[in-house]
């Protein structure tokens, strides 16, 4: 990468929107004083040495798609788009290699490759609009984490803005680097309170030759419990694994046509390989699990296939759209443990909401959990109370629960994060360090 | 921090005795004899002898000792089985070195969560040993494995040949207990889900001891293959064998590893108890492995193998047996020991390039050799462009330490014109820390400065690593007389510990 304020040319005017534009970056209802959506590094650069100096506050902007993760900003002055920062300056598919601008949605960049049948392996929700920036930012992962990893596997070099507005890189093109700290590793999921990212490099994986996907319906969680029992201890290596509650089934089976008797639990089941290999894995599969599923559906058409997995990577499908004070919770508990977080969520929550959809990345101990709450104060203090308690109960596996989305009235009553480990201090003396002023995203993260 | 010489006795008396007291005087070693044994680790052209080594056998010792070197100003850092490469392990500005031997200890292993607890003491190797029986393994597999700790393995973020298919340490550390140069201690990242706030464990791993101690360590276990299938490839140009290297890649084939050795490390490992049988008129072989389910295996050996065709190779080994394999492997991770039957000494490097530039950048290395008149040797991770460039030299030859460096300079320099960086899995340390200009802005080393100041403000743990002097501090220099390091009129930098 080359520093892109080594060039000579005339430092441009920041490239500030129109007032009448504002309202398109707000953030948790808040509207900037200024928006600018610079064209060029230098421009950049300038634009957060004047916020800088101005002591402002500053939201960098993709395409918008996560923004109402994390808590209201503490102060709000400029909104940063990368909207220009959009292209793929290098790609190198006989080294596995790609530099994709922050701006650059992961839409276009996986067009890019599949002409050479190459990808970045992530599925994270929002994939039409989300850019890569955002992505990195937010560590956002879906279904296919289980067999590939996440961002974080993937992201080799970093270019990133300093809130002083200088530029750095950290890593290279290439896949092993042990030169200096692991920057792309902090920079991970530090949600735009570091640095504005420039670029990335990232590797990628050939496109998988095949793939198979099996819908698994199970009578109750303990047959769930057996059979995930059962995988983790089999040599069958899915390249995803999805729960859904009966509530979340109803809404995958209508979304594809499929008409099924619901009340009963579904573990989702995708196998990526060569042919054989997927094949094989599937008999097996469903041999293992005969004694435990009640009925079982093979996705063979490419179509449906592709459906199927689009519905369980994105927030859409769960959230009602006519509704008000939707609720998407991020649930991080031990993977072994669940069936047993799945039990105490659908007892806790059945007097607040009875068709709260509870989705999973079994593999990974992620749960998700929608619904949408009465617009009523006693209702948002039994949610607020009952992910205090939860909160509570993960404290000794060091688990956690997140308000991803929800309305402003339940978050004024308890914390957006609500991370409480002693490795917090660590934390802020590192936001203090690398941005002591405080000027990117203040206030929204756990420091 | 400098003590005015005439209280230095007198305060290494009090600390000998404070460390006496605490962990009991068969734990602590302080005298010249016992101390010389921990003067270097893999790095050996590089010596400094600690003032004291020492035997802890908790997270409780760790914190205690790392206190009592706060309170003396006395520099500190961990050492497991000191097999690392770049000096991470040498007490380069003296001090206490703590010895992780005692807390070897694997903790728990959870099966249905593919997870092992374990002390940094724990020999890497012995974590598999530990899980086979269920299956599970731990993936990263240096070629140090059957001594190196995972404590070090955490510092270095450590690779290894399968690591082309798995991933580094760092993808496969969940969570650490740390003790921090402060004394405090923290438990950093999660076994939950995801972890929420900054990735400190991903921050940790790769740090090189700077930001402070792991003295507990969560890692991810993987299944074990079903199948395996390793070849030996020879050939008579190691350009075809780069060649290969670059087809299986571009043809989208990651095989679980790929190695190349060349010629004069062929002829070490024949002349050696490691000896398989490879001509020792070839030029270049690959040793590539492929693993995965029973069913797709055979297709995937077939796919390598045409690729293979297309590049001359002279002949195609597969291994039949469990047994054949391990000769193979053995014979490429005892490598580096085999060098010591065709030359007196050898210094290893460790830099990486673009797998597409490796035939260009062998032969720039092998010109460089040329140029220092030293012969070399090449044994490494091709599928990840990572090179092992092995210097073979005299020690007893004036100039030769000189020449050496010089030469390992320039092959650095060429790495990173490449497009390379300067490290790929031995960590910068001492050895390579004045080049970190050549890759970092000073913009970039000033922000890891600053995040080191976090966890490291008085500069005790692990000091004159990873980072270079600071411009006008006065310089440090590798006396390659008498190997020690001597240092002129740099008080002010924080690089800098005098004791």
């Amino acid at each position: 990468m080359q520093n892109p304020l080594n060039s000579k040319k005339k430092l441009s005017i920041p490239s500030s929107l129109p007032n009448s534009q504002l309202s398109r970056f707000k953030v948790h209802g808040l509207q900037p004083k200024i928006a600018a959506s610079p064209k060029t590094s230098e421009e950049m650069s300038e634009i957060i040495r004047i916020a800088q100096k101005s002591n402002w506050g500053v939201a960098p902007f993709g395409s918008g798609t996560k923004q109402e993760i994390g808590n209201s900003p503490k102060r709000f002055d400029l909104a940063l788009c990368t909207k220009f920062f959009n292209q793929i300056p290098e790609y190198e598919p006989q080294d596995l290699v790609v530099r994709v601008e922050s701006g650059c949605c992961l839409r276009q960049l996986q067009n890019h490759l599949m002409a050479d049948r190459l990808w970045l392996p992530i599925d994270p929700p929002h994939s039409e609009r989300s850019t890569l920036g955002g992505i990195v930012a937010t560590n956002s992962s879906g279904p296919c984490r289980f067999g590939n990893g996440t961002i974080r596997d993937y992201l080799l070099g970093i270019g990133i803005f300093q809130p002083d507005g200088s530029w750095t890189q950290f890593g290279s093109r290439v896949v092993k680097n042990v030169t200096g700290y692991d920057m792309c590793k902090l920079y991970t999921g530090s949600l735009g309170t570091l640095g504005i990212f420039s670029d990335f490099y990232f590797k990628l994986k050939p496109l998988p030759a095949y793939e198979k996907s099996v819908v698994m319906l199970f009578e109750n969680l303990q047959n769930i419990y057996d059979a995930m029992v059962l995988l983790s201890r089999s040599s069958l290596q899915p390249s995803a694994l999805e729960f859904l509650n009966s509530e979340g089934l109803k809404i995958v089976c209508r979304k594809m046509d499929l008409s099924q008797k619901f009340n009963r639990y579904a573990l989702i089941v995708r196998f990526s390989d060569l042919a054989k290999s997927v094949n094989w894995q599937v008999r097996e599969l469903q041999q293992k699990w005969l004694p435990y599923v009640d009925e079982g559906i093979e996705l063979s058409d490419s179509k449906q296939h592709l459906l199927l997995w689009e519905i369980l990577r994105e927030d859409s499908p769960y959230l009602s759209k006519k509704l008000n004070n939707n609720v998407k919770l991020k649930i991080n508990i031990l993977p072994s443990q669940l069936v047993h977080w799945v039990n105490l969520l659908e007892e806790n929550l059945a007097g607040i909401n009875s068709s709260v959809v509870l989705k999973a990345h079994a593999g990974n101990g992620i749960i998700q959990m929608y619904c949408h709450l009465e617009n009523s104060a006693p209702t948002f203090q039994a949610l607020s109370k009952l992910i205090k308690e939860w909160r509570a109960k993960l404290r000794s596996s060091r688990g956690s629960v997140i308000i991803e989305s929800g309305p402003k009235n339940l978050k004024k009553i308890v914390d957006t994060w609500g991370y409480c480990y002693k490795d917090l201090k660590i934390m802020s003396q590192i936001k203090n360090q690398l941005d002591p002023q405080e000027i990117l995203n203040p206030g929204r993260f756990v420091v | 921090m400098k003590v005015d010489n005439s209280n230095y006795c007198s305060s290494l008396n009090k600390i000998h005795k404070s460390l006496v007291t605490l962990l009991g005087p068969e734990w602590v070693l302080h005298t010249p004899e016992e101390l010389l044994v921990y003067e270097c680790d893999g790095l050996t052209l590089h010596t400094r002898p600690p003032d004291f080594v020492v035997f802890p056998n908790s997270t409780s010792d760790v914190i205690k000792i790392v206190k009592l070197a706060q309170k003396y100003k006395i520099p500190f850092l961990a050492r497991g089985a000191g097999t690392s490469l770049s000096g991470g392990a040498i007490a380069a500005a003296g001090g206490i070195i703590l010895e992780f031997s005692r807390m070897n200890k694997i903790i728990a292993i959870d099966q249905d969560n593919r997870l092992a607890n374990v002390q940094p003491g724990v020999v890497n190797l012995h974590i598999t040993q530990a899980t086979e029986n269920i299956n599970l393994h731990y993936a990263p597999d240096p070629s140090s494995q059957v001594a190196s700790t995972i404590g070090g393995n955490v510092a270095e973020n450590a690779g290894g040949p399968h690591t082309l298919k798995y991933g580094v340490t760092t993808n496969h550390v969940l969570a650490l207990q740390v003790v921090l140069p402060n004394g405090e201690d923290y438990q950093i990242g999660t076994i939950a889900g995801d972890q929420v706030g900054y990735d400190l464990v991903g921050t940790f791993v790769g740090s090189e001891g700077t930001l402070g101690i792991a003295t507990e360590v969560t890692v991810r276990l993987i299944y074990s293959p079903q199948a395996v299938k390793t070849l030996l490839v020879i050939y008579d140009s190691i350009v075809d064998a780069t060649k290969t290297v670059s087809g299986i890649i571009s043809r989208g084939i990651i095989p679980a590893a790929l190695e190349m050795i060349d010629k004069n490390t062929i002829q070490a490992i024949e002349a050696g108890v490691y000896a398989t049988g490879i001509p020792l008129d070839a030029e270049a072989v690959l040793l590539i492995e492929v693993d995965g389910l029973e069913a797709g295996i055979e297709q995937q050996l077939d796919e390598i193998l045409s690729v293979v065709k297309d590049y001359e190779a002279r002949e195609v080994r597969i291994a039949q047996t469990t047994s054949d394999r391990k000769k193979l492997w053995a014979a490429r991770k005892n490598a580096f020991g085999a060098y010591g039957r065709i030359s007196p000494n050898y210094y290893t490097m460790d830099g990486v390039i673009p797998r597409s530039k490796l035939p260009e950048i062998l032969n720039r290395i092998d010109g460089l050799g040329k140029k220092y008149g030293l012969r070399m040797a090449n044994v490494f991770h091709a599928g990840d462009g990572n090179l092992h460039p092995i210097i073979l030299y005299d020690i007893n030859q004036i100039d030769a330490k000189k020449k050496v460096l010089g030469l390992a300079g320039d092959i650095l320099r060429c790495c990173v014109e490449a497009g390379g960086t300067l490290s790929g899995e031995h960590g910068i340390g001492l050895e390579k820390k004045d080049f970190m200009p050549l890759f970092f802005s000073e913009e970039a080393i000033e922000v890891m400065r600053k995040l080191k100041s976090v966890f490291n403000p008085n500069n005790l743990a692990n000091p004159k690593k990873i980072f270079p002097m600071r411009r006008g501090c006065g310089e440090m220099s590798i006396d390659p007389e008498n190997n020690r390091s001597k240092t002129i009129a740099h008080e002010k930098d924080p690089e800098f510990v005098q004791f």
